[in-house]
């Protein structure tokens, strides 16, 4: 699944590290979830949406994966 | 889950990282230096043989201890808690892997036992070998995880700082 999570870090200029923090996973996983090696859980992928206030859609794109 | 419920607990730290060359071979010598040289130990009937056999045992067992507080090792052993989503997943992975490797394992040795009995072949009978044999599925039940994690996955990425 591709997505979008490495920009919109990089756009608040946060490590993957800090991210992490805020979102209670380690460094690791956002890593995994930024070089699409992993796909989050949906209570995740709805943690990630809340913090950057964006639609879960807006974040995660499936098509070209069915 | 409690610390103490943990058999295999190691470290309540990120681990520590090693290289992808490295970590393979940490987790693939023992499994082929342990019965490498149990079985030079207990076939040999000279010296040397017992001093290689042992060496070889020991090799593995050096091996096992630099792999403990690895990052690899950690997502394996540490308690369910302190791993997030994305650990548990690689670890969940792993176990289920070794689990079918090592029943296949475990099936094999029940036949080759049976088959040996009655051909005459050798089979373990003594307290030294059966000891050894212990200790040889003890080390597989617990290094397997270890072995499959770390080649499903680079141990790069799961280096505490990067």
């Amino acid at each position: 699944m591709n997505n979008r999570l490495r920009v919109l870090r990089a756009e608040r200029g946060w490590s993957q590290a800090e991210l992490g923090g805020r979102l209670d996973v380690s460094r690791q996983a956002v890593n995994a979830i930024e070089t699409g090696k992993y796909d989050p859980s949906l209570p995740l992928a709805f943690k990630i949406a809340r913090l950057f206030g964006q639609p879960i859609e807006e974040i995660f794109d499936d098509r070209g994966h069915d | 889950m409690t610390e103490s419920d943990m058999l295999f607990y190691r470290s309540t730290t990120g681990g520590r990282s090693i290289g992808r060359t490295a970590i393979r071979l940490l987790t693939l010598v023992p499994l082929v230096a342990y019965p490498a040289g149990a079985l030079t130990a207990a076939w040999g009937d000279d010296r040397g043989s017992a001093i290689l056999g042992y060496g070889l045992v020991l090799a593995a067992l050096a091996c096992v201890t630099v792999l403990m507080g690895t990052s690899i090792q950690r997502i394996v052993g540490e308690v369910p808690d302190r791993l997030d989503e994305y650990e548990l997943t690689l670890r969940s992975r792993a176990m289920s892997a070794a689990y079918t490797c090592l029943s296949a394992l475990v099936l094999v040795g029940i036949i080759y036992f049976a088959i040996g009995s009655d051909k005459g072949l050798w089979v373990p009978d003594d307290f030294d070998e059966l000891n050894g044999l212990f200790w040889g599925a003890f080390l597989y039940a617990t290094l397997l995880p270890s072995a499959f994690l770390a080649w499903q996955v680079d141990p790069a990425d799961l280096a505490a700082d990067g």
